[in-house]
């Protein structure tokens, strides 16, 4: 006849494997880029730039620093595109798609 | 689950074990409630700060299960975690804000590569960050022991870039109806 000591490790083991996320891993990647002003061709700072996806929705919003950067730290990967997004106030000024497979720099976005 | 309602659930567990203990060693002879003779009653005494004196000793277990019983309930009902109701008004700002509470505590500097701090976390006040796009952030002070209605000034944000005028040909269309911009989402940690 099993003990509760002779059972306690596997129900352990199972209880710990569905709170881990290493069950569930998901591959997020850092996604980066920069903003340029066409007019100045100089840094676009205060700029709101977010990322849509049909499945995710949109990112949480990163503004524009005063060097014209801007990006997230975790972006899942997705074969599906995301579509990078830029506004200046209600206004939308860019977008374009990018696929998110590992770590990536937008480059420069000149608006 | 967190801390606090394990501790909760601890007590709650604790409380009921003593009173079905106390029952069983009732039912068993081990204890009685019966008032023992003076002579051989318990008495505590630490220094001449706490004196107890009981001629039925078995009752602890009763009180002081029936304490953490009700203890958790109580414990349970209370909400720790204070609320604040914030308002303000952004002036002339077109387009959506967005806004954040955050407190950040400067620690020690190292310099052998260890870190080791001991720190006690004062959130009494927070900075509170204004943000809109094509503005530049705003930041406020926020005092959280002055009650829990906090009013702001009206905030007037300053420009930190001439309008953009949206190139068409920058623009991609989407197969599939793009979020609302009023939706914040909240995935992606942004920088």
């Amino acid at each position: 006849m099993k003990t509760f000591a002779t059972r306690l490790p596997p129900i352990l083991a199972i209880a710990l494997s569905i709170g881990s996320p290493s069950g569930m891993a998901q591959s997020v990647y850092p996604v980066q880029g920069l903003l340029v002003d066409h007019r100045t061709h100089s840094a676009a700072p205060g700029l709101m730039v977010s990322l849509i996806h049909p499945q995710f929705g949109r990112s949480a919003p990163s503004y524009s620093n005063a060097g014209g950067g801007f990006g997230w730290t975790m972006i899942q990967a997705s074969p599906q595109p995301y579509m990078v997004e830029v506004y200046w106030g209600n206004n939308l000024i860019y977008r374009q798609p990018v696929t998110v497979s590992g770590p990536m720099s937008l480059g420069t976005i000149v608006l | 689950m967190d801390t606090f309602s394990l501790t909760v659930m601890i007590a709650a567990i604790a409380g009921f074990v003593m009173i079905a203990g106390g029952i069983a060693l009732l039912w068993k002879g081990a204890i009685t409630l019966a008032a023992t003779p003076g002579s051989t009653a318990i008495a505590i005494e630490y220094r001449n700060m706490l004196k107890v004196n009981t001629q039925v000793p078995g009752i602890a277990f009763f009180v002081i299960g029936t304490a953490l019983l009700l203890a958790a309930p109580f414990l349970a009902s209370r909400n720790l975690m204070a609320k604040f109701e914030l308002s303000g008004k952004t002036e002339d700002v077109d387009g959506p804000i967005t806004v954040s509470a955050s407190k950040r505590w400067s620690l020690s500097t190292f310099s052998d590569g260890e870190i080791r701090d001991t720190f006690y976390p004062d959130t009494s006040t927070l900075t509170l960050d204004v943000v809109a796009a094509g503005y530049q952030p705003y930041s406020v002070p926020i005092n959280l022991t002055g009650g829990s209605t906090i009013t702001l000034k009206p905030i007037k944000l300053v420009k930190a870039i001439d309008r953009i005028e949206a190139d068409p040909t920058n623009i991609a269309k989407v197969d599939y109806p793009p979020p609302d911009l009023k939706v914040v989402g909240g995935y992606g940690g942004a920088q």
